[in-house]
């Protein structure tokens, strides 16, 4: 009976297929797959952690957009090179400075082969702006409205010159059917305009795709792709090295020079900024010369090369090269004498105490700099704490300094300025007058380090609203300058994003942004 | 029957006592979960405060408190905040997988634990003993994580014996009835599933259930030694009793009441070390659910997989109970 069953609906599928196929009209701007073989092989990955959702709106973290990023595309896309490129939009323009005019391909089918058309933009941008949604896009996405069936305008509240870093992220879904079956049912079975299909997720286990053949960029190579989550480090290397998975990601540093015959580590620089941040209103470190000499005290590339194997950058400022916006700036390079005639002149010759909060990750690199800043008479009592716990503590700006990183994945001057040393940022205002300085303790800072600058704020601005890439690097050297001298952070490192795989898997390099792009990628056997 | 009844009716107050502790504690320790659901989303302090209404954190604790048993009771745990799906069901969907695994362990470390104590205990003070427990004290001390990953590289990896991790492979999928695979592949008839999954459970249950197999050898030892000391058995074997029935009847049924107490417990330690074995094996069970619940913030899940954990300890310790009777018919609870 079931294997009858079974049979019919193949059987069914089968007569569909070739109906469809036939009754497809011909679509000049889909290149035909004839020089590339059929998708063919199987590749597994593994991650950490299954995805939270498979509904976008919910996405939470880098595990689960690399899962969601098979089976959906943005209007625009980041290439490799971290590059921005039109992807379901072929181009766009700005009739003013809020509005931005989407052109998009014409021909994109959904999996069930619904056409990819304006509604959809629209209906994706609406689910994307509730309250209950995993992404910022209601703060500065005013409304969508839909020119034609291949032209929609995106009207921000003000203008927003890195607008593009955003669009990349927006994974389209289909609005007939999202209304078809609900938000339970596009979450157990959703549909995207992707290389990739989904077959099944079966919680905690796996999540299985499909190639989409029918892709308007060209089929993929790979014929079936599966998420198979590994939570321990140590079981997801034994179970690349036994040949289970393919690809393995967050590996331990120890692991690149160790691997095995047919396993090999891969690095990419990654878009994490390790620093320590001193409260600018706490003393000792509301004197700008204690913060140089912090600076001035830790030796970061013996850091890097001795207690990183060197798989880390030296960090010149907050941003990391690959950013738009980022210029090089003059290195606090390690030097314990003028580290110590600015304490001298600040009035602690001989050092002073000071907390210092982070997570239990950090611990390692705490004791690292606790022992260097030791040589200039500072006692560090270091607090290490659980996350959550941790960011209650330095958030609201409560933490005389605290050791963490930020990660700037846009790309863009603007998420790292705008969220770190920008006085207005998240509701704070901390040049407001008085007992109006917003969230947190006002007389602490409000957030972070409680850094504020009128300068910077004015290029953060600037910078945040002129859409001229060339006038927007202007305004972000400025603000870049200014927080280099001022000192609100001990500069640190950017450590390298470490994948391992098997050698059958090509055509697949990792990226900056550390997301998982299987388009071109095959397997040999 | 009386007593089956009052203790049914006694895991009310005692899961009314586990969530008012759970709650608590998730509320009072520091982190705000609005805090880190928005966290890197530009979210301002206005639709946090809105999130936190929506959430009904803004509410005092004690009320907060009373509308979640209230809709508990009902059935409904809340919607859990990293996976945003109903808590419920997402602790069903892990239930067999869990089950499946401390089941399989406390029947192979039971399976061990008798007959090797048993042994020991016989020939007590010689070879075997020795190496019986030193082998004991040895399967007591090694963390659970050691012994997991050591199997996982010496079986999987450089033998290749058996599979390192998760529960079944990709091909070979058998139809999900239960939830629980061994008994869906029997159900099905797939041997292939069903060899594969026994595969798969070999290295999690050898390495959740080592310790308290040794734990088990070595209590079995102790107590069949000290009923083997006592006058009844001296009696019993000056009656002429072949050696066998007094082993059978005297010493074996009265040295298993204190054994069964222990391994009442045992199975619930074995949910816990559940926690450790399910992360290292990559096992979809309760104990990796509770994990990410943890690390998330993720409190409503927390409290939820909490609760059905005591639930289960309670119903294993009836079920001890029920079999104390069985097994004495001395002690009677009317």
């Amino acid at each position: 009976m079931n294997s009858k069953r079974k049979w019919a609906v193949a059987l069914a599928a089968v007569i569909v297929v070739s109906l469809l196929a036939a009754c497809a009209p011909s679509t000049p701007e889909v290149v035909p797959a004839t020089t590339v073989p059929g998708p063919k092989g199987q590749i597994i990955i593994s991650q950490a952690a299954d995805p939270n959702t498979l509904d976008h709106k919910y996405l939470k973290g880098r595990n689960t957009q690399n899962v969601l990023r098979l089976m959906f595309d943005s209007l625009y896309h980041r290439d490799n090179n971290m590059q921005i490129v039109p992807w379901l939009a072929t181009s766009y323009e700005n009739p003013d400075e809020l509005t931005w005019r989407f052109h998009l391909r014409q021909g994109v089918k959904f999996h069930n082969g619904n056409d990819f058309k304006a509604n959809d933009v629209k209906f994706t941008l609406g689910r994307l702006v509730e309250d209950d949604s995993q992404f910022s896009t209601r703060k500065y996405v005013d409304r969508v409205e839909v020119v034609d069936d291949y032209t929609v305008d995106i009207v921000t509240k003000d203008p927003y010159a890195a607008f593009m870093t955003r669009v990349v992220l927006w994974h389209m879904t289909d609005e007939e059917y999202f209304n078809e079956v609900g938000a339970e049912g596009f979450g157990s079975k959703p549909v995207g305009t992707g290389p990739f299909t989904f077959v099944e997720w079966v919680k905690d286990e796996r999540v299985v795709f499909e190639a989409n053949r029918d892709y308007w960029g060209g089929s993929p190579k790979i014929k079936t792709v599966i998420f198979a989550p590994i939570p321990e480090a140590a079981t997801r290397i034994a179970a690349l090295e036994a040949g289970d998975v393919d690809i393995i990601t967050t590996v331990p540093p120890e692991y690149v020079d160790q691997t095995p015959e047919g396993v090999e580590a891969v690095t990419v620089p990654g878009t994490r900024a390790y620093f320590l941040a001193m409260n600018v209103n706490m003393e000792p470190f509301d004197d700008v010369r204690v913060r140089q000499a912090m600076n001035y005290a830790i030796d970061v590339e013996s850091i890097i090369e001795n207690v990183l194997n060197g798989l880390a950058r030296r960090l010149d400022n907050p941003l990391l090269p690959e950013a738009f916006g980022y210029i090089a700036t003059p290195v606090y390079s390690y030097d314990l004498d003028k580290a110590k005639s600015l304490l001298a002149e600040a009035g602690y010759p001989d050092g002073f105490e000071m907390e210092l909060d982070t997570r239990p990750s950090y611990k390692e690199m705490a004791e690292v700099v606790v022992g260097q800043l030791s040589a200039l008479g500072i006692k560090v009592n270091v607090n290490i704490m659980e996350s959550a716990a941790f960011y209650a503590q330095y958030e609201p700006g409560y933490s005389q300094t605290a050791l963490t990183s930020w990660g700037n994945s846009e790309a863009d001057a603007d998420g790292m300025l705008s969220k770190q040393f920008y006085s207005d940022r998240y509701s704070c205002n901390l040049l407001g007058p008085e007992g109006e300085t917003g969230y947190g303790d006002a007389a602490r800072g409000c957030y972070y380090t409680g850094y504020a600058n009128a300068e910077v704020d004015a290029a953060v601005v600037a910078g945040s609203r002129d859409v001229d890439p060339e006038k927007r690097k202007e305004y972000y050297a400025t603000a870049v300058k200014i927080i280099v001298e001022e000192a609100p952070w001990l500069f640190l490192y950017n450590p390298v994003e470490i994948y391992a795989q098997r050698d059958r898997v090509q055509g697949w390099v990792p990226r900056s942004d550390a997301l998982l792009i299987l388009d071109e990628a095959w397997v040999t056997d | 029957m009386q007593y089956l009844l009052r203790r049914l009716v006694l895991i009310i107050p005692v899961l009314f006592g586990v969530s008012v502790i759970v709650f608590t504690i998730m509320h009072v320790i520091p982190g705000d979960p609005v805090q880190l659901m928005l966290e890197g989303t530009g979210a301002s302090a206005e639709q946090k405060q809105a999130m936190r209404h929506a959430l009904g954190l803004d509410l005092p604790l004690p009320v907060q408190y009373v509308n979640y048993v209230s809709k508990a009771i009902r059935g409904d745990f809340g919607q859990s905040i990293h996976f945003k799906q109903p808590v419920l069901g997402l602790i069903l969907e892990r239930l067999p997988a869990t089950i499946e695994l401390t089941l399989a362990s406390f029947i192979l470390s039971t399976a061990i634990a008798l007959p090797i104590g048993l042994l020991s205990a016989l020939k007590r003070n010689t070879f075997i003993d020795y190496i019986v427990m030193t082998g004991a004290t040895l399967g007591i001390s090694l963390p659970t994580f050691w012994i997991g990953i050591l199997l996982i590289m010496l079986v999987a990896v450089n033998l290749g014996w058996l599979p390192g991790f998760g529960r079944i492979d990709y091909a070979v999928h058998p139809q999900r009835i239960t939830g629980f695979l061994l008994i869906d592949s029997l159900l099905t008839w797939n041997i292939p599933a069903l060899k594969n999954t026994l595969a798969h459970l070999a290295l999690p249950v050898l390495t959740l259930g080592i310790g308290t197999a040794t734990f088990t050898t070595r209590f079995v030892r102790s107590s069949l030694l000290e009923v083997m000391g006592q006058d009844f058995v001296v009696v019993a074997r000056a009656k002429g009793l072949h050696e066998r029935l007094v082993l059978a009847r005297h010493v074996l049924r009265n040295a298993l009441i204190p054994v069964l107490t222990l391994i009442g417990l045992r199975m619930g330690g074995l949910l816990g070390g559940a926690v450790v074995t399910e992360t290292i094996f990559a096992w979809p069970g309760m104990g990796r659910l509770v994990i990410q619940a943890i690390y998330g913030r993720d409190f409503v899940l927390v409290q939820g997989v909490v609760l059905f954990f005591a639930l289960i300890r309670i119903t294993i310790n009836i079920l001890t109970d029920i079999i104390y009777v069985w097994v004495d018919p001395r002690i009677s609870h009317i």
